[in-house]
């Protein structure tokens, strides 16, 4: 609990800081407004269709959302997020702060129309366990790693090399595209700064699939 | 629970005397400027002068400081006064905005909007995947667009594979239909008290709307799905036995004589449902007209008062000015309803009658309207309903705010436009009318 807390801490650094980078992303990977998408995406206001930034982004709901961890960490839908060991995240416990709706039970016949001020929260909470998990798989896989596999988990702290050759590795998972040079740059600036590489691991893949541009399309 | 909801709406409608007088605003700008953007329908145009009824906007504001009396009066007058003037402060006056098909009373629709977009295959394919495959492109699909010769072929190939997915036909086209539907599952297959089995209505929008079947049968198929997935013709017995104890079993299957049948709206959940133990079924109408034609009574949308309506046929005073706005348009368009039933109760247990037809029930149903024309009884309702300009807007709307969460934008219109227009060469195909979408810029533009 203590070491997730911490880094969390340390994710939040890291994302705060690469906020003007990725507003950056955001308008390179061509939301046709200039919006400031990370912005609604985190600033906790939220976003409604009255607004006009984000009403050219479409966001990306629970099950794409989820489809783009499956296949961007390469892990079983059922191991993604588990509140409690046993709901699932996104068809249960988080599911309309993701964008959708249970008529059945609840009487939800419509699914939200933008994000909400807890959607950042539950987004985080999502990537944060499926991020976990693969690292407990690619601990576990040794030198059979699939996504956490370029710097060793346990021992010395990964150079600025290894962090944006990871970093880069997750960009392409989560927003199938190159990290640009000022991305990679403000990855590696953190070289010495987080001494355990699990956190390194868990830090970057928290940032960077929690970025607005994993969100909005 | 309709009973809360139809007082709730009175209270929210206080101002609805207006109702009648305010589309006389549509009215007379829409004859000063026929062709400006907003007045190809009634529900739209409010937004030319209103940010929400009734608040306005810019535009609005100005036309209200410009008036010297009563609006139906001294409109035309204001609307000439401020045509120099730049409402919304975007650069373009007000006459330039309207004669250009943009929107005077909104800073961020210019007239030049359209241009400055570009359609962008990957913008295209990034969305197209997360919205019809619940699945986002990987780094490759993406490569593979960016270096195609016809990036579009690839978009079109990949939207094949999605529409013919468990996703689209088995997840996303049942959210969908929630809202048309509105099932309970305490009342339905399964549940406490069974009045009917509303999973044959989720099959059948779901098989109506996938593999290019002629979306006009979600107001006209009389065969149901079963679960396989296949055609059922004709009466379908319940599942379950009829029951009454613990559980309460009287509905399930698809009682309604095929001949009766006009698709989505008369099974036997949506009879149940929304008519229960209604002599006149307004809310049964009321609620085709919303999510089957696109315009919302309660709203006031698609008002079109008929002479000598409302007759409050069952008594419940209608006639009074105040409810007379509405009711002047809905009880015409409830007539034809009144022959099917919605929930009973010995009868149901015995002889499955939820959502039959009887033409004994009420003697009013060759009495309606609808669109200012009678129609005979509910079959007739819905041939002209399904193949109405309303009906395909409302497709066509159905898929675009699928897609993007939102109306189409004033400066969208000409590509929204295009898209409901071609559901007649397109064979009425809701696949089709996607494959237009993913083309336009509304769907894939981005800022050049
Ligand atoms: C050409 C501009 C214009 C259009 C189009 C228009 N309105 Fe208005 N509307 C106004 C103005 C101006 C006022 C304020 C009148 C006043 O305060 O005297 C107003 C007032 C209203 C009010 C308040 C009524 C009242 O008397 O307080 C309602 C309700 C309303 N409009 C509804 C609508 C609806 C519904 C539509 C679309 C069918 C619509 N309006 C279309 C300009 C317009
Ligand atoms: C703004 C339009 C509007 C006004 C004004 C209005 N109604 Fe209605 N009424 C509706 C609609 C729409 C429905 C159907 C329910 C729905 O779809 O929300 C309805 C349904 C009803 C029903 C059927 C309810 C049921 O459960 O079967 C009754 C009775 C009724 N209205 C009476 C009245 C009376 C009496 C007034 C005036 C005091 C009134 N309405 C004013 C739109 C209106």
């Amino acid at each position: 609990m203590k070491l997730l807390g911490i880094t969390l801490l340390i994710a939040i650094g890291l994302l705060g800081c690469n906020h003007k980078v990725k507003k950056h992303n955001v308008r390179s990977a061509g939301a046709n407004e200039e919006t400031d998408a990370s912005a609604n995406a985190k600033g906790g206001g939220g976003m409604n269709e009255s607004s006009p930034a984000g009403l050219n982004l479409v966001w990306k709901r629970y099950r794409a959302f989820e489809g783009g961890l499956v296949q961007g960490l390469s892990l079983p839908k059922a191991d993604v997020c588990k509140e409690l060991g046993q709901y699932s995240c996104i068809d249960k416990i988080h599911l309309t702060v993701l964008g959708g709706n249970e008529p059945y039970q609840l009487g939800q016949y419509e699914r939200p129309s933008a994000p909400t001020a807890l959607t950042p929260l539950a987004v985080e909470r999502v990537i944060l366990a499926a991020c976990g998990k693969r690292l407990e798989l690619d601990k576990a896989a040794g030198g059979g790693a699939l996504v956490f596999k370029f710097f060793p988990l346990a021992g010395a702290s990964p150079s600025a090399a290894q962090l944006k050759a990871q970093a880069g590795e997750l960009y392409k998972r989560f927003l199938a595209r190159e990290a640009e040079g000022p991305e990679l740059d403000a990855v590696a600036a953190f070289a010495g700064k987080i001494a355990n590489p699990e956190k390194a691991a868990i830090s970057l893949c928290l940032a960077i699939g929690s970025s607005a541009e994993n969100i909005f399309l | 629970m309709r009973r809360f909801l139809v007082g709730s709406l009175w209270l929210s409608l206080l101002g609805s005397s207006h109702a009648l007088a305010t589309s006389a605003s549509t009215d007379i700008f829409c004859q000063k400027y026929p062709k400006a953007l907003g007045c190809e329908s009634k529900q739209a145009s409010c937004a030319i002068c209103h940010t929400a009824v009734p608040s306005l906007n810019a535009y609005g504001d100005d036309i209200k400081g410009a008036l010297t009396g009563p609006i139906d009066a001294t409109l035309i007058g204001a609307l000439d006064k401020i045509e120099a003037l730049d409402s919304d402060e975007d650069g373009a006056s007000n006459i330039t905005e309207i004669e250009h098909h943009s929107a005077p009373g909104n800073g961020s629709i210019k007239p030049e909007a359209d241009a400055q977009l570009a359609y962008d295959p990957v913008i295209a394919m990034r969305r197209l995947r997360a919205i019809y495959c619940g699945n986002p492109a990987s780094y490759e699909d993406l490569q593979k667009v960016k270096t195609a010769a016809d990036p579009k072929a690839i978009l079109h190939a990949e939207l094949n594979k999605c529409l013919a997915s468990p996703f689209w036909k088995g997840e996303a086209l049942f959210r969908l239909a929630d809202k048309k539907i509105q099932p309970l599952s305490a009342i339905g297959f399964g549940g406490n008290v069974v009045i009917a089995d509303y999973r044959y209505d989720y099959r059948l929008f779901s098989y109506i709307m996938s593999d290019d079947h002629d979306v006009r049968e979600l107001l006209s198929a009389n065969y149901h799905i079963d679960e396989s997935g296949a055609r059922v013709e004709g009466v379908i017995a319940r599942q379950e036995p009829a029951q009454v104890g613990q559980r309460i079993v009287i509905g399930g299957g698809q009682p309604l004589d095929p001949t009766r049948r006009a698709g989505m709206i008369t099974t036997q959940w949506f009879l149940a449902f929304y008519t229960m133990f209604a002599p006149l079924p307004r809310n049964t109408a009321s609620q085709t007209y919303r999510e089957y034609l696109g315009m919302d009574i309660a709203k006031g949308e698609g008002l079109m008062p008929v002479a000598n309506e409302p007759r409050d046929v069952d008594a419940r005073n209608v006639k009074q000015a105040d409810c007379a706005v509405c009711h002047s348009t809905l009880d015409p368009l409830s007539y034809a309803f009144s022959t099917y039933v919605g929930i009973e109760t010995v009868q149901a247990f015995l002889f499955n009658s939820n959502g039959t037809y009887r033409a004994t029930r009420q003697p009013w149903e060759a009495q309606g309207q609808l669109f200012g024309q009678p129609v005979t009884n509910l079959l007739d309702w819905a041939t002209k309903a399904r193949n109405s300009d309303p009906f395909k807007k409302n497709i066509a709307n159905m898929f675009f705010k699928q897609a993007l969460s939102r109306d189409p934008l004033p400066s969208e219109q000409g590509e929204f436009e295009a898209l409901w227009k071609a559901l007649p060469d397109d064979a009425y195909s809701a696949n089709k009318l996607i494959h237009r979408l993913i083309e336009t810029k509304a769907f894939g533009g981005k800022r050049s």
